[in-house]
């Protein structure tokens, strides 16, 4: 579908306060910071170099400088300063600061971001601050005492010999991580790191940790893998009460099929951990049916058998 | 002036820039004649600049109407205000940048991304250069709430309904005076008032379906105050009924229970707890995911439940 004209200008008016601030951007580079193609940027910029004030000589046109590799605007004439900010603008700065702000645990830096969170809504009009009202983030982040020393260990580049309450087992192991990057999900913040136990990488996450030091060892890669890390790719194909759709929309990554009907949930997973998944389809609300395959459905049912006999 | 035949995307930048330079007003034959691209009779002319003026507007751009001497009565001028053209943030240093840079980049494929992106340009247009890396903070990847979250933005912006099949532990087709979006946990959530249960309720945007409308009708409602609304927001319809339970926990296992009760140390088999939960789907969800290392010794009522729970997720 071709672009308006309103599009256009609309880009065009951002284009040029930004490569008067910015130069040296290439064609390729500005058409991917503005979300279009190269020949539409170089469309772009031929069209700026007919654009200027009335009088339209030499002197008041924008002067441009445009090869394909370098992009420069010498005199933007009046428009050297970028438009408002939109309210979805505002709106999108606004919310993304309150969602990383769980995140921040440097004092200075927080406060900064409530500074700009400030600033921001000043530049909205008190009709537009009530439609901002409609749009909040619930920011909430389980916290660990050791968030802070898991930010300093992706940030040196440490290890950490950690003492960590796994979900799928009951008992806690000794293993030494070492996280290269850390994000929230779903509430919990989580790290990316080598394992030397399962000699693999794993997603640790934060509130599991029952102790952590910083370590200056250095990652040993074993040639075999620790028994925990045997995980050969599992299919069970399971029915769920419909009131677990929240399992399913959290757990998006080892679900493979999902075919919802009226009282039903029929979901194919797939994932390397058998144990995960005993224990946690254990603890979903409502009736669940395992379909296959049939080893998977007898562990699942001895399993409440198990619970069950300790009430008898 | 020569009148050549000009591109409508360079004649509101021409546009834009006349009315920008003036301090004083521009009457439209004074516009017609500066900026290139006016041609035809009067009326084409006239109605070229009404569209212009209007596109403008919607680019957000504040075309002040007035004349120059209030003692005459004269055609109207029209001008852009440089200071209101632009704005000012105060002064931003490359960490500030860097936190807002990071603030737009949460926000996937949606109309947050598109708007955090171009906020995210403007700002690049007048400050230092950022470098996100250096804050080291956690990636953040809240759900991409894609085309919905578009449709329902301009529904609570312009007050107008919303219909949609909602798929929850039934399917069932609802009409919604929305409100709001919250974004919780990683998933945004509708906020309006279920016009079939005459209630204000939360809709996960994920369970939407993709016959979602929003009536043309304007203003449809009214909203409900700002501060009654970030109330409405900030509950989750979540219950508060806590629930404690006194438990025997087998020696060495069930680390995440033993994490929040109160446990009695003892050398034996089974040590006693106390476990405080907020529910009794969370309360549960721990004792089935500990398995046969955690036995409920009272009350006896959640006992039975627990029982009765466990019995039901039979594979039948």
């Amino acid at each position: 579908m071709s672009e308006s004209a309103i599009e256009r200008t609309s880009r065009a008016l951002d284009l040029i306060p930004f490569v008067h601030q910015n130069p040296g951007y290439s064609i390729v580079e500005l058409a991917e910071k503005f979300s279009t193609t190269p020949s539409q940027m170089f469309k772009d910029l031929e069209m700026l170099f007919m654009c200027g004030l009335p009088g339209y000589s030499h002197l008041e046109l924008i002067d441009l400088e445009m090869d394909e590799d370098y992009v420069a605007v010498n005199n933007p004439q009046n428009l050297d300063k970028p438009r408002k900010l939109s309210l979805p603008e505002v709106t999108a700065l606004i919310l993304g600061l309150a969602a990383i702000q769980p995140l921040i645990s440097d004092a200075a830096l927080k406060e900064k971001s409530f500074s700009l969170q400030e600033r921001l809504s000043k530049l909205i009009s008190t009709q537009h601050r009530d439609q901002l009202a409609s749009f909040s983030v619930k920011a909430e982040i389980v916290e660990s005492p050791f968030d802070a020393l898991i930010a300093q260990a992706v940030a040196e580049h440490k290890g950490l010999i950690i003492l960590y309450r796994s979900a799928r087992e009951e008992k806690l192991t000794e293993r030494t991580i070492y996280p290269t990057q850390s994000y929230a999900a779903h509430g919990y913040l989580y790290s990316i790191a080598f394992c030397s136990l399962t000699n693999e990488i794993r997603h640790f996450r934060h509130d599991r940790i029952n102790s952590a030091f910083l370590t200056d060892d250095r990652p040993e890669v074993k040639s075999s893998q620790h028994p925990d890390a045997q995980l050969s790719p599992l299919q069970v194909r399971a029915r769920l009460s419909r009131r677990n759709l929240f399992f399913i929309e959290e757990h998006r990554e080892v679900v493979k099929e999902v075919s919802p009907s009226e009282n039903w949930i029929e979901v194919l997973f797939e994932l390397g951990d058998r144990e995960w998944l005993l224990r946690t389809l254990t603890a979903l609300p409502g009736a669940l049916e395992i379909l296959e395959p049939a080893d998977f459905a007898a562990a699942y049912q001895a399993r409440l058998d198990a619970i069950l006999e300790l009430y008898r | 002036m020569v009148d050549v035949a000009v591109d409508k995307a360079e004649r509101l930048i021409n546009l834009t820039m006349a009315l920008l330079a003036s301090r004083q007003f521009l009457s439209k034959n004074e516009i017609y004649s500066i900026v290139p691209g006016y041609s035809g009779s009067a009326e084409t002319k006239e109605r070229m600049f009404e569209r212009d003026k209007n596109d403008l507007r919607d680019l957000g751009l504040e075309i002040e109407v007035g004349n120059d001497d209030p003692l005459f009565d004269d055609e109207a001028g029209y001008r852009i205000d440089a200071q209101r053209y632009s704005f000012d943030l105060g002064e931003l240093d490359g960490v500030d940048l860097a936190l807002l840079s990071l603030s737009a980049a949460n926000w996937q494929s949606s109309l947050l991304s598109k708007s955090g992106q171009s906020a995210i340009r403007k700002l690049e247009s007048i400050s230092a250069s950022s470098d996100t890396e250096s804050l080291h903070l956690p990636h953040y990847s809240p759900e991409v709430p894609g085309k919905h979250f578009e449709i329902l933005w301009t529904a609570i912006t312009n007050k107008r309904r919303v219909s949609f099949t909602y798929s929850s532990e039934r399917d069932s087709y609802r009409t919604i005076e929305p409100y709001g979006l919250t974004l919780n946990r990683g998933f945004w959530y509708l906020v309006g008032r279920d016009l079939g249960k005459e209630e204000i309720r939360l809709f996960k945007v994920v369970r939407i379906e993709d016959d979602l409308e929003m009536e043309s009708s304007k203003k449809s409602f009214d909203q409900p105050d700002s501060s009654t609304l970030r109330n409405l927001m900030r509950n989750d319809g979540g219950n508060d009924q806590r629930i404690e339970v006194e438990l025997l926990i087998a020696q060495g296992r069930a680390y995440e229970i033993r994490r929040i009760a109160q446990i009695q140390p003892s050398s034996d088999e089974w040590e006693s707890a106390i476990l405080v939960a907020d529910s009794q789907f969370e309360l549960f969800e721990l004792l089935a995911r500990a398995g046969v290392s955690v036995i409920i010794t009272s009350p006896q009522q959640i006992r039975n439940e627990y029982i009765a729970w466990i019995r039901g997720k039979s594979n039948v």
